[in-house]
């Protein structure tokens, strides 16, 4: 059981949202009305974390561990919507969703095995910590700039928490997990397989397609592509270091070395070419 | 079930603030020794990042005898 050591590393990290935002810093001088707009698309999306978790723990009952992690990672995630409402409440309560708003992304997600929504997580903290790190570096006003970093920290602390339960998964179901794993991997690399790179891009839900995003519940739903690609410019470079992080913790995991997407593909096309021979054989 | 995080599993493990791997960490500590404080804030971002990794990173250096408290 990797909970309470996770919760024990967890808890020692945890930033206050009353004592460690240094709220007297704020300067309205420092925020756009674009940059508040983007504060609250980001609060409406941390927002479902709800249903993700609803999800997990749905999908996972046979696993006790990783369930109880859920209730760390959702207090956090929400905690994340939360701060962001906080600065809109106090310094732009104009740009404050509404409760329907925030209600709007809280949908039933189909069933998905377990093991490749663990990896598409650990792959969507590593992304979202560079996102929010971009996001900080393109805010001017301190407050925010200090908020994304607590949120990066905070995704890369659960990228990690994931990433632990990967390993464990593939101590106890080598093949499967493997399988799982790599295949998401590829996915989470490779723009050119797949446009969506983000679990808040995926569909989710067949009987509600195609409206079964979580970006496609914003209310402006082009709002994420247009923030990511025109003003906070996650660009190759950020692209690289979200690739990078992925393919080297894959390798690591994998105990190989895997430093583009293509490779990875082709280790998962030998994992699947033995799958096949020995479930033939068998 | 125990997840083994034991040093000498760790070297190519990914600092995700560091974005580096702890092999990659250890190679500047071997080229110029710091103490563990510096070695923090010079060779990676942990101080500055998610921390996840400095027990970590302290394990993997006193088991590597390249730890200077």
């Amino acid at each position: 059981m990797i909970y309470p050591e996770i919760f024990r590393k967890l808890e020692a990290a945890r930033w206050s949202l009353e004592k460690d935002i240094l709220w007297e810093r704020f300067n309205k001088n420092n925020i756009s009305d674009r940059h508040l707009y983007s504060i609250r698309m980001n609060a409406i999306l941390e927002w479902s974390a709800m249903p993700t978790a609803e999800m997990f723990l749905r999908d996972n009952q046979e696993d006790v561990d990783f369930s109880a992690f859920m209730s760390i990672w959702f207090f956090e995630e929400q905690k994340h919507s939360l701060v962001l409402l906080e600065y809109l409440r106090r310094y732009a309560p104009e740009y404050l969703p509404t409760e329907n708003e925030l209600a709007a992304v809280r949908f039933s997600f189909d069933s998905a095995p377990p093991l490749e929504s663990l990896a598409l997580h650990f792959c969507g903290e590593i992304r979202l910590n560079q996102w929010y790190r971009c996001a900080s570096a393109w805010h001017m006003e301190p407050v925010i700039k200090q908020i994304y970093l607590l949120l990066a920290n905070d995704e890369a602390r659960h990228a990690r928490a994931y990433f632990q339960y990967m390993k464990k998964a593939l101590q106890k179901n080598n093949n499967e997990a493997k399988l799982a794993f790599s295949k998401i991997g590829v996915l989470m690399t490779n723009a050119r397989l797949n446009k969506a790179m983000h679990p808040t891009n995926l569909h989710v839900n067949k009987n509600l397609f195609p409206n079964d995003t979580v970006n496609g519940k914003l209310p402006d739903p082009v709002w994420l592509e247009n923030w990511l690609n025109h003003e906070i410019q996650f660009d190759k470079t950020w692209e690289e270091k979200v690739t990078t992080a992925v393919l080297s913790s894959l390798s690591d995991l994998f105990e190989i070395s895997c430093k583009s997407s293509h490779e990875l593909h082709h280790f998962r096309k030998n994992l699947l070419t033995n799958h096949h021979a020995i479930s033939g054989a068998a | 079930m125990v997840v083994d995080d034991s040093p000498s599993q760790l070297a190519n493990f990914y600092c995700f603030c560091s974005e580096m791997k702890y092999e990659n960490i250890l190679e500047k500590q071997k080229n110029n020794p710091l103490t563990f404080m510096q070695f923090i804030n010079e060779y990676t971002n942990c101080n500055h990042g998610c921390g996840s990794c400095i027990d970590n990173l302290y394990a993997y250096l006193a088991e590597s005898n390249l730890l200077i408290d």
